[in-house]
């Protein structure tokens, strides 16, 4: 055994793993002593990691050992008690977590409401309920934000409910809000919109609207988010990519041409492009002569998308302004779009392009060009 | 509040028109089972008309009018070993990942790998080599190993003596690969930096289309087309110092992952260094890598 338990202190993943798997082949009786006395052991950290891992290994076999532990006289192994059950997330610990938002310990109250969020069990939510109610009174807000995180990974119609009347009653408002984003659902969305002109929450009320609206693959009416334009168009220079995207998002669904440099630009950003991109195809002819001038500035990035958008929206002829372009990948879409153009313009710039200096242009122009000879 | 409910089935009145669907569900299915085959990338399905936007001018070129017609041709003739279609594919590939690159991207890691130099060089002499071989796989345009050219020769560490620095850039991308040879960037590739930066004047000449790399730095550098997932893409290359493949795993299955890393594992010398793009991670992904943490960023070193 002395061995085994060396093996658990190795830096080496390698070995740590083969120790712990040959620990587990013992009777629970002969390693989980062993275990218990590791996880208190404070003044080493690397064989109470060691034995936290073992514990994972072990899963529910571990169970009556962390129930105990739960209950130590030590709140740092209580801590780890509580973090272990929610890893191996056996139900039957759920009674006994529940329990532990009541520990003398906020952080064991902490650990205990992360825990019971990670197992995931309804007949939690109301204890969690009760554990946000007991920080607000004392003016603990960490505990509260575990069972408001714990909440929104439960889900379901009581939590819900529990985190709309925290923001009802402004308990943790910005927290609830957060987790009423993750939590879902068109009750959330009508709770936070209340929020959305206001200075200081705007910008997490919009978050939380737009994500919930697409997981639940809503979408808005344009003339709910057009009235707001310019709070998006303010909301969409936030440094947090998170808060614009989703004024990004919410001028994608608002059809106003106020937001159309905003989503031209946002075409440069992957994570943004197809919003952007779906919010201009909406503004339709309003957003041509902007991507026209965006094109021509050479300093705009990602010009070839915007010109291959422009074919998309069938503006072929807005491009064979474009033939002489330096970029290859512009001149290719000036040759295509002029093969949709009946005009002498047209066939001008299918000409010139037909001795262009890069060969897939060139030979788009040259196809083209042979089409149109032969009709 | 005014949220359209397409669960009613019936429209509600006054909705947003409808998107027109530029690629059915049944294409796009198609699309993202040929590119994962070949090249290990994700499709994401909630960005379809993003893709009909990179791939469009793809049918225009073709002569095709729809994606099936393009898939059909791909599948039948890249079967058969068509290298057109082959070509194809490999453009196809291009236009779906992000080429998007700059100089001193995730400039930590560059820092780090300075001080690694050190160590690369006290082992090389030790074991009597004179050569240092680096990799930028998934090299896009070239920002990426040329900013290693750039470090190779101010560390000056293997300028002296009969060293060979082997610097080789590898993409499935064979347009981006034509800019990179060209080594001539617009203000884009200098993103980070400002075009006054003292990195830009001492590095680069200013031309009228953009700035050149001055051919000290550009004179090291090999680039060769390969698919990462091709352990052809490799030939030649075994006993290499160090692999960067930075923002290219983000696209990609775990599976594609796993398979690209048992490329580089049989690429990478014993003692090498991999470097991957700090938002992403090979941990449950490969066992054939360990992470390390060293110099404030985390590399991965081949697992004993």
């Amino acid at each position: 055994m002395p061995d085994l338990l060396k093996g658990l202190e190795a830096r080496d993943w390698g070995r740590r793993r083969a120790s712990i798997e040959s620990l587990l082949l013992e009777p629970e009786e002969i390693y989980l002593p062993r275990l218990e006395e590791a996880l208190a052991d404070h003044a080493n950290a690397d064989l109470r990691n060691a034995a936290m891992e073992a514990y994972r290994s072990a899963g529910r076999k571990a169970l009556p050992s962390l129930l105990k532990l739960l209950k130590s006289p030590d709140h740092e192994v209580r801590i780890f008690a509580a973090n272990l059950l929610g890893d191996i997330g056996e139900k039957e610990a759920v009674s006994h977590l529940i329990r532990a938002l009541k520990d003398p310990d906020a952080n064991v109250r902490i650990a205990g409401a992360e825990a019971l969020g990670r197992i995931g069990e309804r007949r939690a939510v109301h204890a969690l309920g009760w554990a946000i109610d007991d920080a607000w009174r004392s003016g603990r807000p960490w505990p509260a934000m575990a069972a408001m995180d714990a909440l929104a990974e439960i889900g379901g119609r009581e939590a819900l409910e529990i985190l709309i009347k925290c923001v009802k009653k402004n308990v943790y408002l910005e927290m609830a809000l957060d987790a009423l984003e993750r939590i879902g659902g068109r009750e959330a969305i009508k709770a936070v919109s209340e929020f959305i002109e206001s200075e200081e929450l705007r910008e997490l009320a919009l978050k939380a609207i737009v994500n919930i609206a697409e997981r639940l693959g809503d979408r808005f009416m344009p003339e709910y988010f057009m009235r707001l334009a310019p709070m998006l168009l303010e909301i969409y220079k936030s440094p947090k990519f998170e808060v614009k995207k989703a004024a990004l998002m919410a001028l994608s669904w608002a059809e106003d041409v106020r937001a159309v440099f905003a989503l031209i630009d946002s075409v440069a950003e992957e994570e943004l492009q197809e919003y952007a991109l779906k919010g201009l195809l909406k503004l339709g002819k309003k957003s041509v002569q902007p991507l026209i001038d965006s094109i021509k500035d050479k300093e705009t990035p990602e010009r070839a998308t915007l010109a291959r958008f422009l074919s998309i929206m069938g503006e072929y002829e807005a491009l064979l302004q474009f033939a002489g372009d330096r970029e290859p990948e512009i001149r290719l879409e000036a040759a295509l779009a002029a093969g949709k153009v009946s005009s002498k313009r047209a066939i001008k710039v299918l000409s010139a392009l037909s001795k262009d200096a890069e060969r897939e242009v060139r030979s788009a122009a040259r196809k083209t060009l042979m089409k149109i000879e032969k009709k | 509040m005014e949220i359209e409910n397409r669960r009613n089935g019936k429209p509600l009145p006054g909705l947003t028109r409808n998107l027109v669907t530029f690629i059915s569900e049944e294409e796009f299915r198609r699309l993202a089972d040929l590119v994962h085959r070949e090249f290990g990338i994700v499709l994401k399905g909630d960005r379809r008309l993003t893709l009909h936007t990179k791939l469009s001018h793809r049918l225009g070129l073709l002569g095709l009018s729809s994606y099936s017609e393009y898939l059909d041709m791909l599948g039948e003739n890249s079967a058969r070993g068509d290298p057109k279609a082959r070509g194809e594919l490999n453009a196809l590939a291009a236009e779906i990942m992000n080429n998007e690159t700059f100089f001193q991207r995730e400039k930590n890691q560059f820092e780090a790998f300075f001080v690694f130099l050190n160590d690369i060089k006290r082992r090389k002499v030790a074991g009597g080599e004179s050569s240092i071989n680096i990799i930028s796989a998934g090299c896009s345009t070239g920002e990426e190993i040329y900013s290693l050219s750039i470090l190779l020769f101010e560390s000056a560490l293997f300028a002296w003596g009969n060293w060979e620095t082997g610097l080789t850039g590898i993409d499935v991308d064979k347009s981006a690969l034509r800019k990179a040879r060209k080594a001539l960037y617009s203000n884009n590739s200098f993103r980070l930096l400002n075009e006054e930066d003292a990195f830009v004047n001492k590095y680069f000449h200013r031309e009228e289309s953009g700035f050149r790399l001055k051919r000290a730095y550009k004179s090291p550098v090999k680039f060769r087309h390969g698919n990462l997932m091709d352990p052809a893409a490799f030939d030649g290359l075994e006993g290499a110092d160090a692999i960067f493949c930075r923002n290219v795993f983000i696209y990609m299955s775990d599976e594609a992952i796993s398979n690209i890393a048992r490329n580089f594992h049989s690429c990478l010398r014993d003692e090498g260094y991999l470097f991957v793009g700090s938002t992403e991670t090979l941990i449950q992904k490969t066992d054939l890598f360990v992470p390390e943490c060293r110099e404030g960023i985390v590399v991965y070193r081949k697992a004993p």
